[in-house]
Formats: C-alpha cells, sequence, structure tokens
C-alpha cells in the first residue's frame, strides 16, 4: 500500500495545486518541494524497509491487471528518484522565479514524480504501459510550457516520438500479455510464445520504451527538449530516460528470457540498435556549437551505452547498466543545471560566446567540470565506476559486436572529455566579451543548494562505490543471473 | 599501518600545495615556501624508495578495482629521478618567475603534480596507474597556459585531447584484461596462456593500442603533434619537467604493459613488436630532422624530446636486457639533460628576450656558466663519452643487435644518424654562442642568478658524474632487467 501511496501522492499533490486559493510568488514551489519532499521520504522508507512487496488491483482479471511490485532493481530506481526530485525542484524554484504560469509548471514537475514513482515499481507490462503513458503526459505540457517558437516546436517532436512509441510499447505489452507473459517473474508466467512473436513483440517494445532513452530513430526529441526550461531538460535526460531504461530492462529480463536470448541473432540486433544510436549521438554531439544541447546528445549516447549493456543479457550487464544509471544521473543533471544557470544569468548558450566567463559563476562551472569530468569516466569520480564496469561487462562476452560496443565507450570518453574541456578551459582561461553595463553573477541560494546536494551525492556515490557494486550485484542474481 | 608511510610522498606534496593556497602565501614568502614544499616532497620520496623492504598498499573501492601502491624495482628509479629533477625546477622557478603573474597558481598545480607524480610512479596496478595519469594530465594543463594568451590556450587543448585520446587507447587495454578476470597488477606473468585461451590475436591487438596510447605521453609518431607545440609556450622551468619527467610517465606506462603485464615473452617476435620498433626508429630521425630545421630554440629542445624519449621506447621494444637496461639509463640521462638544456634556453629567454636560435650569435661570453652547463648537457645528448648520454645510447644498440630480428641493424644505423644532427642543432648553437666570428657584436654581461644556475650546475655533475661512475647504475638496471625476462 505504500508504493500505491507514493505513486498516487505527487499526482494529487501535483493536481491540487492549481485549485489552491491566493498564493504569494513562491508558494506553488514551495508547495510542491513539500510534497515532493514527502514523497522522497516516503519512498526512501519503502527502500530500506528491506521487504520485497507486491501489490495488485483487479488481479482476478489478469493478466490485464494493476500490479507493483518492489525488488532490487526498482529499489534503485525509486532510490534514485527519492534524491534526485528534491534537488530538481528547488533548482526550478530559482530558475522558475519570473516565468509564466507557475502553478501549472509546478503542478506537472509534481505529477511526473508519481509517473516516475510508478515506471520504478510496476509489476507487469501493462502497468508499465500506464507509466509510460504517464510520463509521457506529464512532460509534453513541462516542454512547451514556455508557449514560444522554439517550445512549441520541441513539444511537436516530442509528441510524435512519444506517439510512435507508445504504439510500439502498446503492441508490446499486448502481445506479451496476450500469451501470458505480461508479468515480470519468468518462471512464474507459463505462457509459451513462438520466435516470430518473440521477435516482434521484443523489438517493438525495445524501440517503443527505449523511445524515452532517446533510441533511434527517436533520438530527435533529446535534443529539442533542450529548449524547454532547464529544470524540464533535466528531468527528461534523467529520471525520464531512466524510465526508458528500466522499462527495457524490465522487457529483457523480467519477460523474455536472457538465457534464450544470449548468443541469437535477436540480441545482435539489439546491440546494432544501441551501438548505432551510442555512435550517432556521439557524433551529433561534436557537431553541436550549443553547450546544453551538446549535453542533450551526449545523453542519447549515455543511454545508449545502458542499452548496450542490457543487450549483453549477463549479471554484469545489468550491474553495469545500472551504475551507469546512477553515476550518469547524477552527472546530468548537474551539467543541465549549470547550463541553465548560465543560460539564466549570461544568456549565453554557445561554446565560443562562454569564452571567460568561469571566473564570474565560479561556483557553477566548478560543478560542471566535475560533473562532466565524471560523465567522461574520470577516476576517482562515479562515472569512472560505471563506465569501467560497462566496458569490461562487454568485453568479457567476447563476441564482435560486443567488442564493437566497449571501443564505441571508450572512445566516448574522449569524445566527451573533448566535449567538456572545449567549454571549461576557455571558460576560466581566456578573458570574456561583456556588453556595456553586462555583469555576470553566479547562481542564487537555492540553485547552490541543489549543485551541493547533486554534488555530495556524487560523492557519495564514489566512496560507496565498493558496497553500492555489490548491491548491484544482487539484483542481478535476484533475478537468476551471475 | 605501517604502509601508510607510502601515502605521505603523495599526501604531503598535495596537502601543501593546498595550504599554500589556503593560505594565500604571496611573493617571496611564497617562492621560498615552493621550494622548501618541493624539496620536503622530494625527499619522503627518496625515503620511500631507498626503504629497504619496499611495501604496498591496498585501498580497494569496489571488487573489480582496487588502488594499489607499491614500491619495486622501476618504482624506486623513477621516485628518485623525481627527488633530483622536481625541487631543482622549483628553485629554478623561483627565479624565473619572479616578476610573473600566477605565481600562486602554477605553485599550486606544481605541488599537485609532484604528489600525483609520486604515486604514479608507485602504482601497483593498472587501474591506479590510469588513475594518477589521468589526474597528472589534467594538472599539467595550467602550467602549459600559464601565459593565459590564445597560443598559450590552443596549445593547452591540444596537449589536453592528446593526451585524452592516449589515456584512454590505455583504458580500452585495462578494461579488456579486467573482462579476463586477470588483476591487472604489476607483477610479471599474471597474464597466463589459460586466461587469454583463443583470444591471443586480439590481445595483441589490444596490447599494441595500449603502447600506442602510453605513446602520446611520450611523443612517439603518429602522436607526437602536441609536443612541440605544447612544451614551448610553457615557461622553462615548466617545459624542463614537462619535456624531462612528464614524457618519461609515458614511458613507465609502456614499460609496465611489456615487461609486467603482457610479458616480453608475449610480444617478443610478434608484429606488435616490429610495428612498434619501426613507429620508434622513424620518431627518432623524424625529432631529430625537425629540431636541426627548427629556428626557435625552445620549439627546437622539444622536437629534440621527441626524438630523445623515442630512444627510451626503441630500447624497451627490443624486448632484450641491455634494450631495458639503455631504456632505463636514457630515462635517467635523458631527464637530466633535457632539463638542463631547457632551463639554459630559459636562462637565454629571461636575460635577453631572444627566442631564434640566429640572434644568440656571441652570447657565450655575456653567459659564461649559462653556455658551460648547456654545452655538458648537449655533448651529453649527443652521445660523446664520459657523459651519461653516452653510456646509455651504447647499451641502446647493444640491445638493438640482440634482438637477432632481421635487419637489427637498422637501429644502431639510426641511432647514429640521429647522433650526427644533434650534434648538429645542439653544438652548433654551442660554439656560434661563445666563438661567433669576428666582427660579430658582443653583447654585455647578462648572467642569470644562482637560482636558476645551481639546478643546471648540479644536474650538468651528475650528467659526467653518473656517467663516469656508472657502474652501480647499470647492475641495478640489469638486475632488475633479470628478474623481468
Amino acid at each position: 500500500m505504500l508504493l500505491l501511496l507514493c505513486v498516487l501522492l505527487p499526482i494529487l499533490l501535483g493536481a491540487a495545486l492549481p485549485l489552491l486559493p491566493g498564493k504569494g510568488p513562491k508558494a506553488s514551489a514551495l508547495w510542491s518541494l513539500t510534497g515532493v519532499c514527502l514523497t522522497a521520504a516516503l519512498l526512501l522508507a519503502a527502500v530500506f524497509s528491506g521487504r520485497d512487496e507486491r501489490f495488485a488491483l483487479f488481479a482476478g482479471a489478469a493478466p490485464f491487471c494493476f500490479a507493483l511490485r518492489l525488488d532490487g532493481a526498482a529499489r534503485l530506481y525509486l532510490a534514485l528518484t527519492a534524491v534526485l526530485w528534491p534537488p530538481a525542484v528547488l533548482f526550478a524554484l530559482e530558475m522558475m522565479r519570473t516565468a509564466p504560469r507557475r502553478d501549472a509548471f509546478f503542478a506537472w514537475y509534481t505529477a511526473a514524480m508519481g509517473a516516475a514513482v510508478l515506471t520504478g515499481c510496476a509489476g507487469n507490462l501493462l502497468t508499465l504501459l500506464l507509466a509510460f503513458l504517464l510520463t509521457v503526459l506529464a512532460g509534453w505540457p513541462l516542454v512547451r510550457h514556455m508557449r514560444d517558437g522554439d517550445s512549441l516546436k520541441a513539444s511537436r517532436s516530442y509528441a510524435v516520438c512519444a506517439a510512435a512509441g507508445g504504439l510500439l510499447a502498446l503492441v508490446c505489452a499486448a502481445g506479451f500479455s496476450a500469451f501470458g507473459l505480461g508479468d515480470f517473474d519468468p518462471a512464474g508466467s507459463g505462457g509459451q510464445i513462438g520466435r516470430v512473436p518473440l521477435a516482434i513483440f521484443l523489438l517493438a517494445g525495445f524501440l517503443g520504451f527505449g523511445m524515452l532513452a532517446g533510441i533511434l530513430p527517436f533520438s530527435g526529441w533529446m535534443a529539442k527538449a533542450t529548449l524547454a526550461p532547464a529544470p524540464v531538460s533535466a528531468l527528461l535526460h534523467t529520471m525520464s530516460a531512466n524510465a526508458g531504461i528500466i522499462a527495457v530492462m524490465r522487457l529483457l529480463y523480467g519477460v523474455a528470457s536472457p538465457a534464450a536470448l544470449a548468443g541469437g541473432w535477436l540480441q545482435n540486433a539489439l546491440l546494432i540498435a544501441a551501438i548505432a544510436t551510442a555512435a550517432y549521438g556521439e557524433i551529433r554531439m561534436l557537431r553541436t556549437p550549443d553547450v546544453e544541447m551538446r549535453i542533450a546528445w551526449s545523453s542519447v549516447g549515455n543511454f545508449s551505452f545502458m542499452l548496450i549493456a542490457l543487450s549483453l543479457f549477463s549479471g554484469e550487464g545489468l550491474t553495469a547498466a545500472l551504475s551507469h544509471m546512477l553515476s550518469h544521473s547524477l552527472a546530468k543533471a548537474a551539467l543541465f543545471f549549470c547550463t541553465g544557470i548560465i543560460l539564466m544569468k549570461t544568456r549565453r548558450v554557445t561554446v565560443r560566446e562562454m569564452h571567460g566567463i568561469g571566473r564570474h559563476l565560479p561556483w557553477t562551472f566548478a560543478v560542471f567540470t566535475v560533473a562532466g569530468l565524471s560523465l567522461m569516466g574520470m577516476p576517482p569520480l562515479p562515472g569512472f565506476v560505471s563506465k569501467s564496469a560497462l566496458i569490461t561487462a562487454s568485453f568479457s562476452q567476447g563476441g564482435w559486436w560486443q567488442h564493437t560496443g566497449a571501443v564505441v565507450m571508450a572512445v566516448s570518453t574522449v569524445l566527451t572529455a573533448m566535449d567538456i574541456f572545449i567549454v571549461v578551459f576557455p571558460a576560466f582561461c581566456m578573458h570574456p566579451t561583456l556588453e556595456d553595463g553586462e555583469e555576470l553573477r553566479d547562481c542564487g541560494a537555492a540553485a547552490k543548494t541543489a549543485l551541493a546536494v547533486l554534488c555530495a551525492l556524487m560523492a557519495a556515490a564514489s566512496l560507496l562505490a565498493g558496497p553500492l557494486t555489490r548491491d548491484l550485484q544482487a539484483i542481478g542474481r535476484g533475478m537468476g543471473l551471475l | 599501518m605501517e604502509q601508510m608511510r607510502l601515502l605521505l610522498p603523495v599526501a604531503v606534496p598535495i596537502a601543501l600545495g593546498l595550504l599554500g593556497r589556503a593560505l594565500r602565501v604571496r611573493g617571496k614568502a611564497l617562492r621560498v615556501y615552493s621550494v622548501c614544499a618541493s624539496v620536503l616532497g622530494g625527499v619522503l620520496a627518496a625515503l620511500c624508495a631507498l626503504w629497504p623492504e619496499g611495501g604496498e598498499m591496498t585501498l580497494r573501492w569496489t571488487d573489480m578495482l582496487s588502488l594499489t601502491l607499491r614500491v619495486d624495482g622501476l618504482s624506486r628509479v623513477y621516485l628518485l629521478l623525481l627527488t633530483l629533477l622536481w625541487p631543482g625546477a622549483a628553485l629554478y622557478a623561483a627565479e624565473y618567475l619572479e616578476h610573473s603573474g600566477h605565481t600562486e597558481r602554477y605553485t599550486l598545480f606544481y605541488l599537485l603534480t609532484q604528489g600525483v607524480l609520486h604515486a604514479l610512479s608507485m602504482s601497483g596496478n593498472l587501474v591506479t596507474f590510469y588513475t594518477f595519469y589521468e589526474a597528472m594530465t589534467v594538472l599539467t594543463v595550467p602550467l602549459v597556459l600559464h601565459n593565459q594568451d590564445r597560443e598559450a590556450v590552443a596549445a593547452a587543448m591540444k596537449y589536453l585531447v592528446y593526451s585524452v585520446i592516449g589515456a584512454s587507447a590505455a583504458l580500452i587495454g585495462i578494461f579488456f584484461i579486467a573482462s579476463l578476470g586477470a588483476p591487472g597488477d604489476f607483477a610479471a606473468g599474471v597474464l597466463t596462456g589459460e586466461t587469454l585461451a583463443g583470444r591471443e590475436g586480439f590481445a595483441l591487438a589490444i596490447f599494441f593500442v595500449m603502447l600506442l596510447g602510453f605513446g602520446v605521453k611520450a611523443g612517439m609518431f603518429p602522436f607526437h603533434g602536441w609536443l612541440p607545440t605544447a612544451h614551448p609556450v610553457a615557461p622553462a622551468p615548466a617545459s624542463a619537467v614537462l619535456s624531462g619527467v612528464i614524457t618519461k610517465m609515458g614511458v613507465l606506462g609502456a614499460a609496465r604493459v611489456i615487461y609486467y603485464v603482457a610479458g616480453a615473452e608475449r610480444l617478443r617476435g610478434t608484429w606488435v613488436q616490429s610495428a612498434l620498433l619501426c613507429l620508434s626508429l622513424i620518431t627518432v630521425l623524424m625529432g631529430s630532422t625537425m629540431a636541426f630545421r627548427e629556428k626557435k630554440l625552445k620549439k627546437r629542445l622539444a622536437y629534440s624530446s621527441v626524438s630523445q624519449v623515442s630512444y627510451v621506447l626503441f630500447g624497451l621494444f627490443t624486448m632484450t636486457e641491455a634494450g631495458f637496461v639503455g631504456a632505463l639509463l636514457h630515462v635517467v640521462f635523458h631527464a637530466l639533460m633535457k632539463n638542463t638544456l631547457f632551463m639554459g634556453a630559459g636562462n637565454i629567454i629571461h636575460k635577453t628576450g631572444k627566442t631564434e636560435v640566429d640572434e644568440l650569435d656571441g652570447l657565450g661570453r655575456a653567459m659564461p656558466w649559462t653556455y658551460a652547463f648547456f654545452a655538458v648537457a648537449s655533448l651529453g645528448l649527443v652521445g660523446i663519452p664520459p657523459t651519461g648520454g653516452f653510456i646509455s645510447k651504447w647499451s641502446l644498440a647493444q640491445g638493438a643487435l640482440a634482438t637477432g630480428l632481421p635487419g637489427a641493424w637498422i637501429g644502431p644505423a639510426a641511432l647514429l644518424i640521429s647522433a650526427v644532427l644533434t650534434a648538429g642543432y645542439l653544438l652548433s648553437l654551442v660554439i656560434r654562442g661563445c666563438f661567433p666570428g669576428a666582427g660579430t657584436h658582443i653583447p654585455e654581461k647578462c648572467e642569470a642568478g644562482w637560482r636558476m644556475l645551481l639546478p643546471m650546475g648540479a644536474y650538468a655533475v651528475l650528467i659526467v658524474g653518473l656517467g663516469v661512475f656508472s657502474a652501480p647504475l647499470i647492475r641495478y638496471f640489469t638486475a632488475l632487467a633479470r628478474a623481468l625476462m
């Protein structure tokens, strides 16, 4: 029941927000912050209670029922939701201070947390599909929030991709459920399925749910979504895209049986799709002048790394994907916070325009550097731990495409490093061109606190890498791998 | 707890660097502080190196990744070398940077780098090595872009990009070895035939990529392009240690991969060895030729480093005892000689502002000590007895002949040609400086101060002294080589 409460609470609080009478300028943000913190506390209580929970509505109509379950992977995702949402709202509090329609913004932003929670603890494919729809439904108004030309363009792209992805996900969910394979428990579901329907439904689900993580051909919206306010980009590129990864993980490890897929052509097809997306994202990253959009393209690459690791169908691959989900979320959220601050405080977007402004925004650029180095995989930051897990897992399987994936991931280290350094070094070393009377200031207290929280989380993830990795391996064992 | 002493040479310079920054030490106090701090760091490193039982400490990070510091034979060589070089360049910088800006930042990063280099010398496995290798790259960038003009920033970016490419090439190998379940520890023979079963060919390609990657820092063709750009734009003391010391860390990586991880037996006689030997010889000749043609003094010295560090790599790639000994000797002697040469160039630039080699005629009369030390180092680099350069090159040539490969004579021949070119680009400078010929304008006396001359003089003495009394060094290196092969 605690799980259901965690799903419903943010949605209800978000829905109630516009109804509250007579508010000051900060009221909606504070309401949202309170609600999110409350949900986060409940989530952490559920995560650390240590019990595997199950909950089902309409169980009689199985497989068409609403099911929630809490297992190892769900715990990780929910814990991540719990620690990322409060700093994101705190950051939004500063960013959206002068924006129009704050009520609506914070309502959707709060409600999106409910969708994320539902994704994490969905117990069967149909519930997961519902979570997917809720995630998209909450994301769309956030993307078009500013209602200017750019936002509307971005929201159209998002809507088209979401519709196509949703259809594919529907095919997958309905198909597997019809064969009695909808539950995330290969041992318990008794359904049988032929090879051809398996391939069709699996690929549909991989692409459909993978849309949230920006898999080809659904990569474009991820870059365009950066035209939305910074807190929204941060959300879409961390928790919303993580939802896609969790969904694909459920599909590959909960519905299909990893042992049967490993080594077959279907595995190669999944690997190729993910590798192609990774290469595409990394190349687009280097060809874009806009810093925020470069970071967005790097997301496309990084989520594909997780998809590559998931497509390995090994315990190591699963561990690596989840580990990278964790480290990438922290780094990427921090990076989007920083670009958001830079845009708000200096109105600068391209690499060239940022020359010399590092000294005027020292906190922002310090965090940008640390987060960027983590994303690149610089030891001892958490990104190195996850990237080492990713590459080692790919190498240890020994197939041709697995090796290609490992090399692509190693090369991405160079590309990400170039991406980060080309911003950071000129920003700190060169002299800025300031317009008359222009004065550059660093961010305010709320955003600084949000950045500090993320840095503390990165430090914790690095220091606790050992125990964390063991927990992740336990997730793999829980699924019968390793 | 007893092993915590290994942390001292790493932690103390880093802590002192940060402390100096936190206390906002400035001006004269900062100059004294930086010299004292780096001397202290160097003494701690030397103590670690000379401590009889070596030592090892491990910090388990995750099940797969652990950070290990261990003092073995090769670590001792590097630690002692750092003790000789790092404080000397600090003393030099105290005078050279006296009237330059940003000395606080320079001191901070100089001391941080010292700690990281000590850690790199003691790294006991690949993950630790990679960790500190990347740290070294990032921390030395501020030394390169010290002047903060457009040229320096561009050079620093180039340095970074090349270095990161090299490090990630090494990274591929580190994770490949990890995926085999081998620990990646620097102990001869960690990779057995069983762990590699069925993937020998792929493993060879991986080792090649790793060695190319570490070769980037050592300026090996085709990834040498950053070196002649980045080293000259740094201030002279930084150029000295970048060329003399930092390039040797790439060499250390290559030595660790060949002799400690892959095992020389596995690579000997394979295409990997042939390809690397070719690349290193190409670099030797190309570097010398480019140095010969270069008119800017510091850039000439940088090209010379490209060539000379590849001598070392060549020695390692021969995978023979004599080659290994020659390589280590040349690590020591080239570090001493190149530091002296860059410091000499720094003296000239500092006192006269001249950067082109054609402007230096007759300058030897004005700066006799600078030119004397410069001449000793030049003779050493050419390889003229009794300097150390002769001993190391002799050993390298022997190593090349001992490989038994077809065309083994090409190695010594290339070394000889390169030595002639070296004489051409260095001794001509000395001769034109000291014996300018009739009718040349002799500049007024403008010798550098004692803080700039003292380290140069000390190194010049060592170049000759260690060359004459080289037996203990050769014995030590030979014992090291025997243990590995």
